[in-house]
């Protein structure tokens, strides 16, 4: 599901296995999330897409994406790497980032946990159970949960 | 005294004999024996009471011839004038003397002998100390030469060696002669292996030695080809009085030395080895580790995806299904889920391989106590009745006896759960420094024929249809406790229930 580039984008999904993101994307549609969702394969891509550079540099990079859902094991820039670069740059630090990774790994857990990551989640294998932790994360981060890049946006049309 | 009475006596005998002689001329030669006999005894004192008979026995002769006794006689003279008288005496008294001078003369040389003998005697005495000096000194100069090591005398005065032995001379490979004269450190260099300059390390062990206080020391010297010679050097000041001696006893250590450093490279090596081999053995981790984590990953993510897609097709399209295809994608899914939790058992199972334990005093009652509420709150079904014993306090991994407990005590709510009343008990016994715990059942069992596939990962001895599992509880449980150098084993019948026993070594 590819959005309109120059669209407002609320949730950037991160995902190399096509189904997977089929999956998930199927789950967050169940909540109407996936309207404003962009999809891309690999961590190069995603850092691409996020600070408008090479493939995305005529994108209108304003506003960046409410949700980051990110896989770890990922081709050319692996997750952790993505996540450091997130967290490391003063424009894409405060965008909320969740990990969706199969891996249990301790080692995973808390080196994202270092980087900063928002949450961390193990995608289970059972359907019903995965399904229902992806529209608990999409209702939480999307509708509950306060976005500093709302406030921001609030408050930068408060001094205008 | 006596000598003296015996020479009156020989002299009165004389007399007599010489008067009933009638005064033969000569009866007196014989009349001298008495006087010769005494020369024997050496003293020429004993002459006079000889002489005094004589002459009184003559003047009172010639005293009663004179007043005209007439029993008085003499063959030869009719009278006795008074210069028959004189010339006797004189005669009398030169014999006299003759013997007294002999008997004099015989004593003198007695005493002259005596005393040559006894000066003779002084002076072999003299001798035989003499050489028994001699020989002690031979002895000491022997010891001195042939000490196993290298001694070297020092004058501390001039600096200059002044004696040195033959080890000395064999060791450093210099003459005697070129050695004598030389100072110690001139023999060594100028810094030892400690990087101390020789010359000041030298002044102190000197002048503690010369303080009388121990001083042994390693100490590298240059031989005469300028070859360094590793040492053992024990400093001894030599008390004789008057010089300032310093002894040198050195002990060649270069074997010794050159053994240590071999066995110090030995250790190096041993190290590097042990130090590759873990590296070796890290890499194997590593890549254990890879494995498990795309074991975890890749594995993993098709199972949720046919799950997923099960699913979705299940939430779409089941309206257009027959009652058979919906049970053939249960199936799919069910089976899915199990490979699934499979992976996830597998898992826990290598990584347990990986973590190290951490020991520290643990109560198993608390410990159990909260296993048994998980586990019941898990299973919807019969509750068994838990008959629980006080459980001795144990070192071990909480972490990792939480999950023995865990899968034993499941494993026997799930094993008796088909009984009616199912009862578990929960107990420990102490025996040979170790303690024994143990979970009995009285549910389904098992043929004891099959006991050695009951710890093995994947083995299981009971269909999936009827119990359902894995086939790596039990495979994680004997691997921790054999992580906690404890033996596991287990005791069971078909249908009449399993006792899984286990220790756990007193830390």
């Amino acid at each position: 599901m590819q959005n309109n580039l120059n669209n407002q984008i609320d949730i950037l999904l991160v995902e190399d296995n096509p189904y997977e993101a089929r999956l998930t994307i199927s789950s967050l549609q169940d909540q109407n999330l996936a309207n404003k969702l962009f999809h891309v394969d690999d961590g190069a891509e995603a850092l691409d897409f996020l600070f408008a550079k090479g493939q995305y540099e005529d994108r209108e990079n304003e506003s960046n994406p409410k949700l980051i859902l990110l896989d770890l094991n990922l081709p050319k820039i692996g997750g952790l790497d993505v996540l450091r670069e997130i967290k490391a740059n003063d424009k894409t630090k405060s965008i909320p980032v969740v990990i969706l990774s199969s891996s249990k790994l301790d080692a995973d857990v808390v080196t994202s946990y270092m980087l900063g990551v928002n949450s961390y989640v193990v995608k289970p294998v059972d359907f019903d159970v995965f399904s229902k932790a992806i529209s608990d994360l999409g209702s939480y981060w999307m509708l509950l949960n306060e976005s500093s890049v709302l406030l921001l946006l609030a408050k930068t049309r408060l001094v205008a | 005294m006596y000598q003296y009475v015996l020479g009156a006596v020989f002299g009165i005998f004389m007399a007599q004999y010489i008067y009933q002689m009638h005064g033969l001329f000569e009866m007196h030669f014989i009349a001298f024996i008495g006087s010769a006999m005494l020369i024997t005894y050496q003293k020429w004192k004993l002459q006079i009471p000889l002489a005094v008979v004589v002459v009184l026995h003559h003047a009172s002769f010639a005293y009663m011839q004179y007043a005209g006794y007439d029993k008085v006689y003499f063959t030869q003279l009719d009278f006795m004038s008074l210069q028959t008288f004189i010339i006797h005496v004189i005669l009398a008294s030169l014999i006299f003397f003759i013997c007294g001078l002999w008997a004099y003369q015989f004593q003198a040389y007695s005493k002259t002998h005596i005393e040559q003998s006894f000066e003779i005697g002084k002076l072999q005495e003299e001798q035989l100390k003499k050489e028994a000096l001699l020989q002690g000194e031979r002895q000491f100069y022997e010891f001195f030469e042939s000490a196993p090591e290298a001694i070297i005398v020092q004058d501390m005065d001039t600096g200059k060696l002044v004696d040195v032995n033959a080890n000395a001379v064999k060791m450093f490979g210099f003459s005697k002669d070129q050695m004598l004269g030389k100072a110690l450190f001139e023999m060594s260099p100028d810094k030892q292996p400690d990087e101390i300059i020789s010359e000041e390390k030298a002044a102190t062990t000197i002048a503690k030695a010369m303080a009388g206080e121990k001083a042994i020391f390693e100490w590298e010297y240059r031989d005469a080809n300028n070859v360094p010679l590793i040492t053992e050097t024990r400093l001894t000041k030599l008390s004789i009085p008057g010089r300032n001696l310093l002894r040198s006893s050195i002990i060649d250590i270069s074997d010794k030395k050159i053994a240590e450093a071999e066995i110090i490279a030995l250790n190096e090596s041993l190290e590097a080895k042990v130090k590759d081999r873990t590296e070796q053995l890290e890499v194997v981790n590593r890549e254990l580790e890879a494995f498990c984590y795309s074991v975890s990953h890749d594995l993993r993510a098709p199972l949720r995806i046919i799950n997923g897609f099960s699913k979705m097709i299940m939430q779409k399209e089941a309206a257009n299904m027959n009652q058979a295809i919906r049970e053939n994608m249960d199936i799919i899914m069910k089976n899915a889920t199990h490979m699934g939790q499979l992976i996830d058992d597998l898992l826990d199972f290598c990584r347990l391989g990986r973590s190290d334990l951490t020991v520290k005093a643990t109560d198993m009652n608390d410990m159990v106590k909260t296993v048994i509420d998980e586990v019941q709150s898990d299973n919807q079904v019969t509750l068994p009745e838990f008959q629980l014993h006080e459980l001795y306090k144990v070192k071990c991994d909480p972490t990792l006896m939480k999950q023995v407990w865990t899968n034993l005590i499941s494993n026997a709510v799930k094993y008796s759960r088909k009984k009616e009343k199912p009862v578990i008990e929960i107990g420990t016994t102490h025996c040979n420094g170790s303690t024994t715990f143990f979970v009995k059942d009285n549910g389904a069992g098992f043929d004891m024929k099959f006991s050695d596939k009951l710890f093995a990962v994947f083995q299981r001895l009971h269909k999936v249809t009827e119990y359902e599992g894995t086939g790596v509880g039990l495979a994680l449980v004997h691997r921790i406790i054999a992580k906690h150098n404890g033996k596991i084993w287990a005791d069971a019948k078909i249908n009449e229930g399993a006792t899984f026993y286990f220790t756990l070594p007193n830390y």
